[in-house]
């Protein structure tokens, strides 16, 4: 556990030994994969605190008002865009929104108080729970933008493949056990729930860990920084040209059935 | 009566890619049977597992008759829906439709269902096995193809091993535990592993046999699918 630990503070402040020792580990698969899922399930406790506290104690009366309170804010935020709109018709369509939010806040109100075989509020604990245990599990949007299995492996096999056609010499077992160290920075999103700290705690995180992924790629592939990097873009970029040309495709289908109508 | 070769160790060192456990799955006598009983068991097992953890969330959550009842007494009520409820013929046509959605709309968002869960037991190793020998005996083609030197019944053998991830679907007994797509990213990388282990290829050509029978069963799906929409909208056009 202290070596683990060492291991983890040694990679966040980017000492070769630390990605080399790694590298060098028959088990380094599996060291990657204990890496991730711990590290994701201390980061989301917090959250899971909140959301089992939520599910035990009942949801207060002014959930709807606060749900409207938030509409309202939408609306004020997208005002600009509205402009042709009279103050009547926008008052309406608030109405309107505030009558249905009514109407779901009721029907939550009445389905929560339907029996079922378990009382109550054991469904929001399975939920918290289920929720909480799916976060190592999980798929990002972004590449390394948080701690799970599906951006480690899943990213991970195109720089993987992109750095052996550059020169790379990794295994897969020592490639994923050092690039599972990019991780360690999001501890820092432990906090992502304190207000305007959070956030900026959560980007700093990111940016690190995409700077200890470029370094672990470049010790376990015995490459250089700069085709280390290129390695990590190049996936991203052919992503980005085959999106580009399937929507130019669909766009000049779209184009040509209107013109020939 | 061969060596057993199979055991809860070799398939767990498969899952983390220690090589040793596929090249042991390779020299068995019979890794072909070894393989049927892996996908079988890891399969069968899981959709137990899921099937307890489903149970579980569908006896915390409301009956889905009971929160229909609600939402339809809640409507009833609604201001915006009381000219519907008030003239007889509008409540007619819009009495099939809402129970329409409700057939549909509950599987859609993942209401809990043990009975899908039930059949998931004899399903699961059902279109495993499918899935498995589709692509082990396509893979093993190519394989030859590329020059490999495995023979099919170790192909099938060590491709089995690739399902070893699959056991984290049986991480289902927690209700509600979602699993992203990971499983079939450590699949695939598991299929390199066993290929290359099998038929002693390069790691470029290893890769290209892992990822041809998929790109082969794609364009043969798409073709297929063509085909029928293409004769379909002939014979529709001729009536």
């Amino acid at each position: 556990m202290n070596t683990w630990v060492n291991t983890l503070f040694q990679a966040a402040t980017f000492k070769t030994t630390a990605f080399e020792s790694v590298a060098r580990r028959r088990d380094a698969f599996y060291f990657g994969f204990v890496t991730i899922v711990a590290i994701a399930l201390i980061v989301a406790l917090p959250s899971f605190i909140g959301q089992l506290v939520d599910s035990v104690v009942p949801t207060p009366p002014d959930a709807a008002q606060e749900a409207m309170r938030s509409v309202e804010q939408v609306f004020s935020q997208i005002s600009p865009f509205m402009r042709d709109m009279t103050p009547e018709a926008r008052q309406a369509i608030l109405d309107q929104i505030d009558q249905f939010i009514e109407f779901g806040a009721q029907v939550a109100q009445q389905i929560e108080a339907v029996p079922r075989v378990f009382p109550a509020p054991i469904d929001g604990i399975f939920k918290s729970i289920g929720s909480y245990l799916s976060k190592p599990f999980a798929d990002t949007r972004l590449p390394l933008a948080g701690v799970t299995l599906g951006t480690w492996l899943g990213y991970g096999i195109w720089v993987m493949l992109f750095a052996r056609l550059l020169g790379g010499r990794a295994g897969l077992v020592s490639f994923f056990g050092t690039t599972a160290l990019y991780v360690v920075p999001f501890l820092l999103a432990f906090f992502s729930f304190v207000p305007i700290v959070g956030p900026l705690l959560s980007l700093t995180a990111f940016v690190w860990g995409i700077a200890i992924y470029v370094k672990a790629t470049a010790v376990s592939q015995e490459m250089s920084y700069g085709r280390s990097i290129a390695a990590m873009f190049l996936p991203l970029l052919v992503a980005a040209i085959i999106g580009l040309l399937i929507a130019g495709s669909i766009g000049a289908l779209i184009g040509l059935s209107v013109t020939s109508n | 009566m061969g060596y057993r070769t199979l055991s809860l160790d070799l398939v767990l060192r498969a899952l983390f890619l220690d090589d040793r456990a596929f090249d042991q799955m390779r020299d068995d006598d019979n890794p072909f049977v070894e393989g049927l009983f892996l996908v079988v068991i890891i399969a069968a097992l899981t959709a137990v597992f899921a099937l307890i953890g489903e149970s579980l969330a569908w006896a915390s959550s409301p009956r889905i008759a009971d929160i229909k009842q609600v939402v339809f007494e809640m409507l009833r009520q609604a201001p915006w829906m009381a000219d519907t409820f008030a003239n007889p013929q509008a409540l007619q046509s819009f009495l099939p439709g809402w129970d329409q959605a409700w057939n549909i709309l509950p599987t859609i968002f993942g209401a809990p269902s043990p009975l899908t869960s039930a059949v998931n037991i004899l399903a699961w190793p059902f279109f495993g096995i499918i899935a498995w020998l589709v692509y082990g005996i396509v893979a093993h083609l190519i394989a030859r193809l590329f020059d490999g030197v495995g023979s099919l019944s170790q192909t099938l053998g060590v491709t089995a091993l690739a399902f070893a991830p699959w056991m984290f679907h049986g991480l289902q007994l927690v209700p509600y535990l979602v699993l992203g797509g990971f499983v079939a990213t450590w699949q695939l990388i598991l299929r390199y592993k066993a290929i290359r282990s099998v038929h002693q290829l390069s790691w470029d050509r290893a890769m290209w046999v892992t990822v041809l029978p998929f790109l082969i069963l794609i364009t043969l799906a798409v073709l297929v699918g063509g085909s029928i929409a293409a004769l379909t909208a002939i014979i529709l056009g001729r009536r």
